[in-house]
């Protein structure tokens, strides 16, 4: 077991992706998950207000056994890696690479709202080594 | 080592590194396009506004695919846009050569504007307009473009083609005026020096 | 450099030093195209009001860009008159010019005389296109399909083409189907 799973926010804080990336992922309800991606959107600018200086915001929350790693693109995206803390550098560049081609470049994407085709997720699962 | 010739580099490693197409297959779609929106007498001043919209819909896509790639390519230095400035930088050397293969040269006109100045261009080859359509600003794809790109990251700007081949001038010039910083995203964290 | 550019507002594109093609390079990033190629299918997607519709639409686009394409790669001294010369030249040459590459086949169709196929393992305009099942049997690749017509036709042979996908696996692989119309299979027979 190494990475968990991934989430996806949109600039506006709401979550336009979620996949598992291990058997072990607790099988959330997807009205669960949507509240943890906005709760995690209003973390990052709460942590951005709450230091003196210009910050880009929470990149690690570092638990036990899990660590969720943060990539806030200047876009407003933001990718949540969670996986165990044997993960030292998480791929976010090459899943928001993989976002920007996979995800923007088909012309039946409507930004900011949730992803439907398969083709990101299988990339996400390739980048990530996990096969079901 | 000059920022402007880490730019080059980063932006001929990029080109090198970017899956390529033929350019006629760009610029006949390209004008395929402009040929649907200019059928049925629409006139130019509507298809200005189509064009400039559909760049700034590409715009927004491209935007991702800059960052995300160029930070791959340099994890340590990522190719923030800190000050509007800037962004003349990242778009004349890393930008258009990603993309179009090509890049610009850059005329500082004042604190808050700049120029983009391309010596061919790249959407239109040998176009010559109709006079019927001599209003028609054939490249607005583009201002809209650099329009999208630089609004998703915070920035305020206007951008105009002020000069362009198919209106018979040697090259294409793009003016690009600075109006400020977006505000309600500058507290989501843009950075600002 | 050149000459100073306020005098040349009205210069004719034939005037114009050819070495600009150089300076713009003969190739885009397949990124420029492919958000531009999708600007074009959202604009047509817009105003149709059904799948045939929009693939039609498309498919019109498509055959604009293989007309050109024709025209400007054509030998203008040898001009193809047989079936099988016109299509090698446009799954080599055309598609060459456009896509960087050659089609992966040309074979006859066992069906029909005046039927051919096409293959393309990975049709550049829709790589990344990935239909939602609300538009269910659309097929992006109209648009290639009319590059084809649109290439055929402007040499003078008449015909239509459709796109099909070929279900295997994750890939994109594509057959075009030509199908000449009674006219050019007529003017074949004679020439045979």
């Amino acid at each position: 077991m190494s990475y968990l799973s991934l989430l996806i926010t949109s600039r506006s804080g709401g979550l336009i992706f979620h996949t598992p990336l291990s058997p072990n992922t607790p099988p959330l309800q997807t009205n669960d998950w949507l509240r943890i991606g906005s709760t995690f959107h209003s973390l990052i600018a709460i942590s951005k207000t709450s230091v003196p200086k210009e910050c880009g915001g929470m990149e690690r929350v570092v638990c036990d056994n899990v660590v969720i790693s943060i990539l806030s693109t200047p876009t407003g995206i933001k990718f949540y890696l969670v996986s165990d803390s044997t993960i030292t550098s998480p791929p976010l560049n090459e899943i928001y690479a993989a976002w920007s081609d996979w995800v923007l470049k088909n012309p039946f994407y409507e930004i900011d709202m949730p992803v439907r085709g398969e083709r990101f997720r299988r990339e996400v699962e390739k980048i990530c080594g996990y096969s079901k | 080592m000059s920022k402007s010739s880490s730019s080059t580099r980063l932006g001929d490693l990029a080109w090198s590194k970017s899956p390529k197409t033929s350019s006629s297959l760009f610029t006949l779609t390209y004008g395929v396009l402009v040929q649907h929106l200019c059928s049925s007498q629409t006139p130019s001043l509507e298809v200005n506004a189509s064009l400039r919209k559909i760049g700034q819909n590409i715009g927004i896509r491209l935007i991702d695919d800059y960052i995300s790639k160029t930070s791959l390519l340099s994890p340590n230095s990522p190719q923030q846009c800190t000050s509007f400035i800037n962004t003349s930088e990242a778009i004349s050397k890393v930008g258009l050569k990603m993309f179009l293969g090509i890049t610009a040269d850059v005329r500082v006109d004042s604190e808050n504007s700049y120029t983009l100045i391309l010596s061919s261009n790249p959407l239109a080859d040998f176009v010559e307009l109709p006079s019927s359509r001599s209003d028609l600003q054939y490249s607005n794809v583009l201002a809209g473009c650099i329009q999208g790109c630089l609004e998703s990251v915070g920035f305020e700007v206007e951008v105009t083609i002020v000069k362009d081949t198919v209106w018979g001038d040697e090259g294409v010039e793009v003016k690009v005026e600075g109006k400020g910083r977006k505000k309600e995203e500058l507290e989501g964290g843009f950075k600002d020096e | 450099m050149l000459q100073s550019s306020s005098t040349s507002r009205s210069s004719h594109p034939l005037d114009r030093p050819l070495h600009r093609r150089a300076v713009t390079g003969s190739e885009v990033s397949l990124s420029a195209f492919v958000l531009l190629f999708g600007e074009l299918v959202q604009l047509h997607q817009t105003t149709s009001s059904s799948v045939p519709e929009f693939e039609a639409a498309l498919s019109k686009s498509g055959w604009e860009v293989g007309s050109r394409t024709y025209l400007m790669n054509a030998n203008v001294k040898v001009r193809e008159i047989r079936v099988l010369g016109v299509l090698q030249f446009l799954s080599s040459n055309v598609w060459m010019s456009l896509f960087n590459k050659k089609a992966d086949s040309l074979e006859k169709s066992l069906n029909s005389e005046s039927e051919y196929m096409i293959h393309d393992s990975n049709p550049l305009p829709t790589i990344f296109c990935e239909v939602p099942k609300t538009l269910g049997s659309f097929n992006p690749s109209s648009f290639v399909a009319g590059i084809i017509k649109g290439a055929l036709e402007t040499a003078g042979f008449g015909c239509e083409v459709t796109a099909h996908r070929v279900e295997e696996g994750e890939g994109n692989r594509t057959v075009f189907l030509v199908n000449f119309c009674r006219e050019v299979m007529e003017r074949e027979e004679a020439f045979a």
